[in-house]
C-alpha cells in the first residue's frame, strides 16, 4: 500500500518537511563571522598596509567597498600626524580584514592582535603577500597563506591569459585585465583552491587561491599593483573575497555548472556548486546525483593542463552517495526506464535538467537549500501515464527531508499522472558517516 | 590523433634593439668567460652590400641547455653586424629576416675560438596573403577549437575549456556567450543567439532566450553515441547542409590508458574487429571500445543521430560542401596509411576495420584484410605525410567570390602542423578525386590549425590548438588569413586528362613552363593494413611524353608515357619554370590522387615502367637525420633532446639514458617501436611503416651526434 500522507518521515533519515519555502538566495548563511547581519549593521572590514604608502593607497579600494557594498571599513595602522603607527586596534572589531602585502613590522602588542585575528576565523583576504611583510607572524606561508613566494613570474611578461575559474568570488567579474608581472607563487598547499591562473607562453602560476582552514577562511590575490584598487571588477572581486571568507553569501552569486570528467561518474556528468556549498555530481547516464560533497568546486587542472586529463580533483568531503541505476522510473519502480538527458536551462541563475522518463517529462532544479546550506532538488513533472518512481538509498551522512512524494517502502512515488512537483532536500547530517 | 609533426621552433627574442645598437646580447658574465668563443658577423643582401638591420641572428644548441628554446638569439645593428658568445659545442645558426629566404648552417665551435661569418640573404618571394593574430581578450583560453560566423557576421569561437566567446559584428568587443560545456570541439552559429556546439559527450543547442547576450539554454540534441572517459576520445565536428543536418563524427579511443571501464557509456567492446596476428604488441592502440567510435554522423534537424559511415580512425575534419556533400579528413595511423580527406557517401566503409564491430551488417562477421579492402572507399584525397601535415583539419570550400585569391571553390585546410593545405576536387566517372597542393606554411601560419572558416570579408579565419599534445609557448588561438588582391603565382588546378593532366596556372607563364624537363612526376601508393601507417610503395617516375604550354601561357597539357589508376602522381614544377612576369610558383608540388581513370577503371593494368631498386643503405647521415627529427621525432621528444614527462619520453642526453644502448637495439625500437615503461605513459610507435631504413638510421646518427652525453 501507498501511504498518501504528504509529511511523513522516511526511515530515520529521510523525512518530509511541514513548509515550503520559496526563496533560497536571499537567506544570509550563519557563518563564522557572527549572526547575520541586519540592514543597519554594516559589515567591518578592516584594511591593513604594511606602512604609511601601503596605507594610502589601500585608501581607494576602502572607498569602494564602503560606496559598493555598504562596509564599514578602516585602515590600520592608522596614521599618526607624525607618521608614527598606532596598534592595529581596528583590527580587533572587523569582521573581516585586507592585508595589503601583510600587517609589516609589528611590536608585540600589535603582533598579538593580529595572531588573535588570525585565529579568530575571522575572514581574511591577502594582497600580494610578502614574507617580509608578514615576519611578525610565524609560520605564515604554510599555515595561511599556503604558498611560497618567488620571483617574478616568466620574467615579468605581462599575463597572455588570466583565467578565472568559476568561484563565487568573481560573481560580477565578468572582465579583468591588468598587465601587472607577476610574482610567482609555489609549493601551493594541498588544500589550497586555486581560482585564478595566468598564463605566459607555456607556463602558468597561481592568481588567487582560497582555502578553508579550521581557524578561517584566506583568499590570496596575486595582483596587487596599486591602480588595481580603482577597477571596479578588481573591487567586487576583493569584496566578494571579504564576504566569502566569512561565509557570508555574495550577492548575486549563482551556482557554477560544469560538464567534465570526474571521479566515480560517467563523463560528461555536471559538476555543480552552490554558492554557499555543497557541491554536486550529476550524472546524465546514471540519471541522478551521484555524490555531494561538502567544499568548493571541482579542480578542473588536472582536466585542462595536460594533454591525458586525469578526472578533475573534489575538494571537500563526499556525504551523500547514489547508485542506484537510473532511479527515477514511470509506472513500475522495478522496471528500467527509457531515460533521456536532454539538457538544461538557467533560470533564475539556476539550472533545470530535463529528462524524459518513458517519455514523461522531469525537470530537476538543483540549488540551495532553504538556510542557503544544502541541497534542494525541486522537480517539476510533465503529466503523463502512471506515477513516477524514485528509489532513494540509505544516507548515513545526510539529513534528508522530502515533500509532495508518497513513500512505498525504500521507494517513494509521485503518485499523479498530472503535472505536479516535488522537492528533496539535503543537508549534511552533523557527525554523519561518509558513505 | 597521433601527431608527428614538424614544429617550426618558435624563437623568442631575447635580444633588443635600442637606437641602433645591439644591446641584447644576454651572457652572463660567468658564460662571457674566455673559454668562450666568440661568432661575429655582417648580415647583407646577396644582390648588394647592402646591411640587413634587425636579421635574426639564432644560435641552437645542447649546450645551451640551461637557456630557454637551448637558444641565444640576437637582432643585428644597423651596420647588419651580429655577435655571440657561446661555449664549445656544435651550433645551428640560423639567420632570417622578414621578406628573406632563411639561411641555416652548422658550426663546430672550440674553447676560445674566434669566428667571423658573414650571410648573404636572398629574397624571399612574398605570398600576397597576410596572417594576422587576433586579439583576444585576456580571459580567453587560447585553445581555440572551433569558429564560426553566424549570418549577420559576428565571429564566434569555441575553447577546450567548454566556453563560447562571440565578437559581435560590427565591432571588436567580445563576450563569453556559454561556459561549463566539456570540450566544446566545433560549432555552427546560425544566429546570434542560436549556436550549436558538438562536445565531447553530445551535440548540445545554446539559446539565448532572454536576450542578456549569454546562454541560457543548453539543449541536448543527440548523445547517441559511446565514450568511456579516455583522455583520447574526441567529438568531432561541426557542419551543417542546407536541409539543416549536422555532421559530425568520433574519434577511436586511444585503448589501454586511462580508460575508465566502469563508467562507459553505452556498450563495451574491447577486442579488436580484427585481432593483430602480427609479432609484438598492436602498433596502434586507437580502438573502438565504445558505441559508434570511428564514425560519422548525420543528426537531423529534428536530433535523430543517424550513424551514417564509418571505418575512420581521427576523422578531425567534418566539412560539408556547397554540394551539400560531407567530406571528413582523417589521420594516419593503422588503416589509414597517411592523412586523407574523404567524399563521405551514406554506408560507406572508409577503411579502420575497428568500427565495424558496431556495424549491424558486419559486426559478428570474421573479416579477412582482402575483404576489408574491397569493402572500403578509397579516400577521394590523399594527403601525403610530411610535405602535406600530419594531422589534418576541417575542409572548408572557398565561396568568398573572389575575396580569397583565384582559388573559388577549392577547399581549405590546416593541420596540426604550421601548414595551410589547398585541394582542388574533380568528379571522375562519378567519384571525387583531384589534386592537393600545400599553400601557406610558416610564415607566420602558427600550428593547430584544425577549424576553420571564412569571413564576410573574405579572409579565412583559423581556429588553433594543439590541445596540449605539444608545447606552443602560447601560440595557439584564432589568425586571419588575408588576400592581398596581388595575383598569387601557383598552379590554380591541376586536372586529370586522358593521357596525363592539365595544369592551368593562375598567370601567364613564360616559356620554361612549356618545357617537360622542367617537370618531374611519379606515383606511388600506399599499403592498407594494420600496421601504424605506411610508406610510400611502388614509388616509381613516370616519363612525361609532352609536355604544351597553350597560347595563353596558363595552361599546360602534361602527357605522360602511362597513366595508371590506384595511385597517387606526384607532380613537381621546377623552380625555374617563371611566370611571365618572372615570378617562380610559391609552391611547386602538387599530389593527385588517381582513383579512377576517365574511363571510370579503377584497377591499374600491366606497367611498362619498374621502380628502382632500393638503394645500398649507407652509415647513417647525422644532416639528414636532423631533418627526419624533426618531422617525426621532435613533438615528443623535444628539440632539445630532453624529452618530456607529460608525454612519458626520455632524456637523451642524460649519462645512463637511453643512448647508452646499442645502435641495433635503438634501430629496432625506432623501427618496431617499445610498450611504455612503466605503464602510464605512451607508447614509442612503430616508424617502421613511416620511415624507410635509411632515414632511421640518418636519424639514430643525429641523436648519436646530438644527444649522446660525454663519457664520465
Amino acid at each position: 500500500m501507498h501511504e498518501t500522507s504528504r509529511h511523513r518521515t522516511f526511515s530515520s533519515r529521510w523525512k518530509t518537511v511541514p513548509h515550503f519555502f520559496t526563496s533560497v538566495l536571499l537567506v544570509s548563511l550563519a557563518g563564522i563571522c557572527g549572526a547575520p547581519l541586519a540592514a543597519s549593521e554594516p559589515f567591518r572590514v578592516c584594511l591593513v598596509g604594511a606602512d604609511r604608502q601601503s596605507v594610502e593607497k589601500l585608501n581607494t579600494l576602502k572607498g569602494a567597498l564602503e560606496k559598493t557594498f555598504g562596509f564599514a571599513c578602516s585602515l590600520a595602522p592608522a596614521m599618526r600626524s607624525g607618521g608614527g603607527r598606532t596598534a592595529l586596534d581596528p583590527l580587533r572589531s572587523a569582521q573581516a580584514a585586507v592585508f595589503y602585502h601583510g600587517p609589516g613590522t609589528l611590536a608585540e602588542g600589535d603582533a598579538a592582535v593580529l595572531r588573535e585575528f588570525i585565529g579568530s576565523g575571522k575572514g581574511c583576504v591577502v594582497i600580494g603577500a610578502s614574507e617580509e611583510a608578514w615576519s611578525a607572524l610565524a609560520g605564515f606561508s604554510g599555515d595561511i597563506l599556503g604558498a611560497t613566494p618567488g620571483d617574478r613570474f616568466a620574467h615579468g611578461s605581462p599575463m597572455t591569459v588570466i583565467n578565472l575559474f568559476p568561484h563565487p568570488i568573481f560573481t560580477g567579474v565578468t572582465k579583468f585585465e591588468t598587465q601587472q608581472a607577476m610574482t610567482q607563487y609555489t609549493k601551493l598547499a594541498s588544500d589550497a583552491q586555486m581560482i585564478m591562473e595566468g598564463t605566459v607562453g607555456d607556463e602558468t602560476t597561481p592568481l588567487a587561491w582560497v582555502r578553508r582552514r579550521p581557524s578561517g577562511r584566506v583568499c590570496h590575490l596575486v595582483p596587487d599593483e596599486p591602480g588595481l584598487f580603482s577597477d571596479p571588477y578588481y573591487q567586487k572581486m576583493v569584496g566578494n573575497a571579504l564576504l566569502w571568507t566569512c561565509g557570508r553569501p555574495v550577492p548575486g552569486a549563482h551556482p557554477f555548472v560544469q560538464r567534465t570528467y570526474m571521479p566515480d561518474a560517467h563523463p560528461g556528468s555536471f559538476a555543480i556548486t552552490l554558492p554557499n556549498g555543497p557541491s554536486v555530481c550529476l550524472d546524465p547516464v546514471r540519471g541522478g546525483i551521484n555524490y555531494i560533497w561538502d567544499g568548493d568546486f571541482v579542480d578542473l587542472r588536472p582536466r585542462w593542463l595536460t594533454k591525458q586529463g586525469a578526472p578533475a580533483g573534489i575538494f571537500g568531503e563526499v556525504f551523500y552517495r547514489e547508485k542506484t541505476w537510473q532511479p527515477l522510473r514511470l509506472g513500475a519502480p522495478n522496471r528500467e526506464p527509457d531515460f533521456h538527458f536532454r539538457g538544461y536551462t538557467l533560470r533564475d541563475g539556476l539550472p533545470e535538467f530535463h529528462y524524459l522518463i518513458d517519455g514523461r517529462d522531469v525537470y530537476e532544479t538543483i540549488g540551495p537549500g532553504k538556510d542557503g546550506a544544502g541541497v534542494l532538488r525541486r522537480f517539476r513533472v510533465g503529466p503523463g501515464a502512471g506515477p513516477l518512481w524514485l528509489n532513494l538509498e540509505p544516507q548515513p551522512g545526510a539529513e534528508i527531508s522530502l515533500r509532495g512524494l508518497e513513500r512505498d517502502g525504500d521507494r517513494v512515488c509521485f503518485p499523479s499522472s498530472a503535472t505536479g512537483e516535488f522537492t528533496i532536500e539535503i543537508h549534511r547530517k552533523t557527525g554523519g558517516a561518509t558513505p | 590523433m597521433r601527431i608527428f609533426v614538424f614544429i617550426r621552433q618558435t624563437a623568442r627574442w631575447l635580444g633588443c634593439f635600442a637606437g641602433g645598437v645591439t644591446v641584447g646580447l644576454l651572457l652572463t658574465a660567468a658564460e662571457a668567460s674566455a673559454q668562450n668563443a666568440r661568432i661575429s658577423g655582417r648580415v647583407r643582401k646577396a644582390d648588394s652590400d647592402a646591411p640587413i638591420a634587425r636579421a635574426i641572428v639564432k644560435i641552437e644548441g645542447p649546450t645551451l641547455a640551461n637557456r630557454e628554446n637551448s637558444l641565444i638569439s640576437q637582432k643585428t645593428n644597423l651596420q647588419g653586424r651580429y655577435e655571440l658568445q657561446v661555449p664549445l659545442g656544435s651550433y645551428d645558426l640560423w639567420v632570417s629576416a622578414p621578406d628573406y629566404e632563411e639561411v641555416k648552417i652548422k658550426l663546430e665551435v672550440a674553447p676560445g675560438a674566434v669566428i667571423e661569418r658573414d650571410f648573404e640573404l636572398r629574397p624571399r618571394q612574398r605570398s600576397p596573403y597576410h596572417i594576422e593574430t587576433l586579439k583576444l581578450p585576456q580571459q580567453v583560453i587560447r585553445e581555440i577549437s572551433g569558429v564560426s560566423f553566424t549570418p549577420k557576421g559576428s565571429l564566434v569561437v569555441t575553447n577546450r575549456r567548454g566556453e563560447v566567446w562571440v565578437r559581435n559584428y560590427p565591432g571588436e568587443q567580445w563576450h563569453r556567450f556559454a561556459s561549463g560545456l566539456y570540450e566544446g570541439f566545433g560549432l555552427v552559429a546560425m544566429g546570434e543567439s542560436d549556436m550549436m556546439v558538438i562536445q565531447r559527450p553530445e551535440l548540445t543547442r545554446l539559446r539565448d532566450t532572454n536576450g542578456d547576450g549569454i546562454a541560457d539554454v543548453y539543449e541536448t540534441v543527440a548523445d547517441d553515441w559511446g565514450i568511456t572517459g579516455s583522455y583520447h576520445e574526441f567529438s568531432y565536428g561541426l557542419a551543417r547542409d542546407k536541409a539543416g543536418n549536422l555532421y559530425s563524427s568520433s574519434g577511436l579511443c586511444s585503448f589501454g590508458r586511462g580508460v575508465e571501464l566502469p563508467w562507459v557509456r553505452g556498450p563495451l567492446k574491447t577486442a579488436q574487429f580484427m585481432p593483430w596476428g602480427g609479432p609484438g604488441p598492436v602498433p596502434d592502440g586507437h580502438r573502438s571500445v565504445a558505441l559508434y567510435q570511428g564514425w560519422a554522423f548525420q543528426i537531423s534537424p529534428t536530433g535523430r543521430l543517424i550513424p551514417f559511415a564509418s571505418g575512420f580512425r581521427q576523422p578531425l575534419g567534418v566539412g560539408v560542401s556547397p554540394q551539400d556533400e560531407l567530406f571528413i579528413s582523417d589521420c594516419p595511423g593503422a588503416w589509414v596509411p597517411t592523412s586523407t580527406l574523404t567524399h563521405v557517401e551514406k554506408d560507406g566503409f572508409y577503411g579502420h576495420a575497428d568500427g565495424l564491430k558496431w556495424h549491424p551488417q558486419y559486426k559478428d562477421k570474421k573479416m579477412t584484410i582482402e575483404e576489408l579492402a574491397a569493402l572500403r572507399r578509397p579516400p577521394s584525397i590523399y594527403l601525403p605525410r610530411g610535405i602535406m601535415g600530419s594531422s589534418p583539419g576541417q575542409p572548408i570550400w572557398d565561396l568568398s567570390g573572389g575575396k580569397f585569391g583565384p582559388f573559388s571553390g577549392q577547399v581549405f585546410l590546416g593541420d596540426v602542423t604550421d601548414l595551410l593545405m589547398r585541394v582542388d576536387l574533380e568528379k571522375v566517372a562519378g567519384a571525387y578525386q583531384g589534386a592537393a597542393f600545400p599553400f601557406l606554411r610558416g610564415q607566420g601560419l602558427r600550428i593547430g590549425g584544425m577549424h576553420n572558416a571564412f569571413g564576410p570579408d573574405g579572409a579565412l579565419y583559423i581556429a588553433q590548438t594543439v590541445r596540449g599534445w605539444m608545447p606552443t609557448e602560447g601560440n595557439e588561438g584564432i589568425q586571419r588569413v588575408a588576400w592581398s588582391g596581388e595575383n598569387p603565382t601557383e598552379i590554380q588546378t591541376l586536372r586529370l586528362t586522358d593521357k596525363g593532366f592539365a595544369i592551368r596556372f593562375t598567370e601567364t607563364m613564360g616559356d620554361s613552363a612549356g618545357d617537360a624537363k622542367n617537370y618531374q612526376v611519379r606515383r606511388f601508393q600506399y599499403n592498407y593494413h594494420p600496421q601504424d601507417g605506411s610508406l610510400r610503395i611502388k614509388q616509381v617516375d613516370v616519363p612525361i611524353t609532352l609536355a604544351k604550354l597553350q597560347s595563353d601561357g596558363r595552361a599546360l597539357d602534361l602527357e605522360l608515357l602511362e597513366l595508371q589508376p590506384s595511385y597517387i602522381y606526384e607532380v613537381v614544377v621546377g623552380k625555374n619554370v617563371l611566370s611571365r612576369a618572372g615570378r617562380p610558383l610559391l609552391n611547386l608540388t602538387g599530389y593527385y590522387t588517381l582513383n579512377r581513370l576517365k574511363s571510370g577503371e579503377t584497377k591499374p593494368g600491366p606497367s611498362r615502367l619498374v621502380a628502382k631498386a632500393p638503394e645500398a643503405l649507407r652509415p647513417g647521415d647525422p644532416t639528414r637525420g636532423e631533418e627526419v627529427f624533426r618531422l617525426n621525432c621532435m613533438v615528443c621528444h623535444q628539440a632539445d633532446g630532453k624529452g618530456s614527462a607529460q608525454v612519458g619520453t626520455p632524456d637523451y642526453t642524460k649519462p645512463g639514458g637511453p643512448l647508452t644502448k646499442t645502435d641495433a637495439e635503438l634501430l629496432a625500437i625506432i623501427t618496431d617501436g617499445k610498450l611504455p615503461t612503466p605503464p602510464g605513459v605512451l607508447p614509442m610507435p612503430p616508424f617502421g611503416n613511416v620511415l624507410q631504413e635509411q632515414a632511421i638510421r640518418d636519424v639514430l646518427s643525429y641523436l648519436r651526434k646530438t644527444f649522446q652525453p660525454s663519457a664520465p
